[in-house]
């Protein structure tokens, strides 16, 4: 298991920064996160799918729980400062490199609907099919496709809008 | 959409990762960390699933408890029953009976132990009323 936890952490990483809108710093949280969950047993991998496409619906569960606590906390803090805050992972951190063309395509994809990303990401970033996307996802093999077909259209338009300006 | 258009787009993916490849942390370190703390969180999900059998069990246990005393009352009330109607003369009746219910079988039946309807109206109008015992030495009699 801890080679294939090994042989899939870069791609897991750039999961997690996807999924947690690339703030790096909750993205190594989140995949610390789910290392323990693996490694303790808190999370089993039951053999339906492949460990790969098990790992990432991991990930992602983690991120959106992290996302959940991190906009409560933020919520507090809010509240008891009386004023508001932008919420952490809104924007990409500095440390992401930012190259033009991917800074580009990091600002469109931040713009997209969370499931065309997601459908997208795993697609063209990770090399998923779509029906392994699906599994991720946690939806039917259509939805992941009606989701990957109009991320692409709307991702396609805003990289146009982009380079012309 | 066409291939080229799909083929823009695998290539602006394939720079970010390029980009985010660097970026991951030190594998080695991260994995360290997560076996110290994935420590405290066996030993929390052990005492949890022990929890969780414990409480089961003792669901399973008071439920077949009260299984065995609700069936076993309700066992003694449905025998209660059965001699009672046993017990009563008049109540009882075989689960073949009807075998007998053959045309003109009411004539050979023998008459009910009960104050007969006439006597109702014979009570009201004043007449005494024989006794139990004068009744049945004149049923005898007639036998």
């Amino acid at each position: 298991m801890v080679t294939d936890l090994e042989r899939l952490h870069e791609q897991s990483f750039g999961w997690a920064l996807s999924c947690c809108a690339w703030d790096h710093h909750m993205a190594e949280d989140v995949l610390q996160a789910t290392y323990v969950k693996v490694l303790s047993g808190a999370a089993r991998h039951g053999g339906k799918s492949s460990f790969r496409t098990w790992l990432f619906s991991v990930i992602r569960r983690t991120a959106l729980e992290h996302a959940r606590q991190a906009r409560s906390r933020a919520e507090g803090l809010r509240r008891w400062s009386g004023e508001v805050r932008r919420t952490a992972g809104a924007e990409p951190d500095d440390r992401v490199i930012r190259h033009e063309v991917a800074a580009r395509l990091r600002a469109a994809l931040s713009e997209l609907p969370e499931r065309q990303r997601e459908a997208l990401h795993l697609v063209f970033y990770e090399g998923l099919t779509i029906a392994e996307a699906s599994s991720v996802m946690g939806v039917s093999v259509g939805t992941a496709r009606t989701h990957y077909e109009r991320g692409k259209r709307r991702l396609r338009s805003m990289l146009r809008e982009r380079a012309m300006r | 959409m066409t291939l080229h258009e799909d083929t823009q787009i695998r290539g602006a993916f394939d720079r970010l990762r390029a980009e985010e490849v660097d970026l991951a942390p030190d594998f080695g370190q991260m994995l360290l960390s997560a076996k110290d703390e994935s420590g405290p969180m066996l030993v929390r999900l052990r005492r949890r699933r022990i929890v969780r059998w414990v409480s089961g069990g003792a669901a399973l246990a008071a439920a077949a408890i009260g299984g065995l005393l609700l069936g076993g009352r309700r066992a003694d009330a449905r025998f209660e029953e059965a001699v009672a109607i046993w017990r009563s003369p008049v109540g009882w009746t075989s689960a073949t009976d009807f075998l007998l219910d053959t045309p003109g079988s009411e004539l050979m039946r023998r008459p009910v132990l009960t104050s007969p309807r006439v006597w109702v109206g014979v009570k009201d109008s004043g007449i005494p009323m024989p006794t139990r015992g004068e009744a049945r030495t004149s049923e005898r009699n007639r036998s």
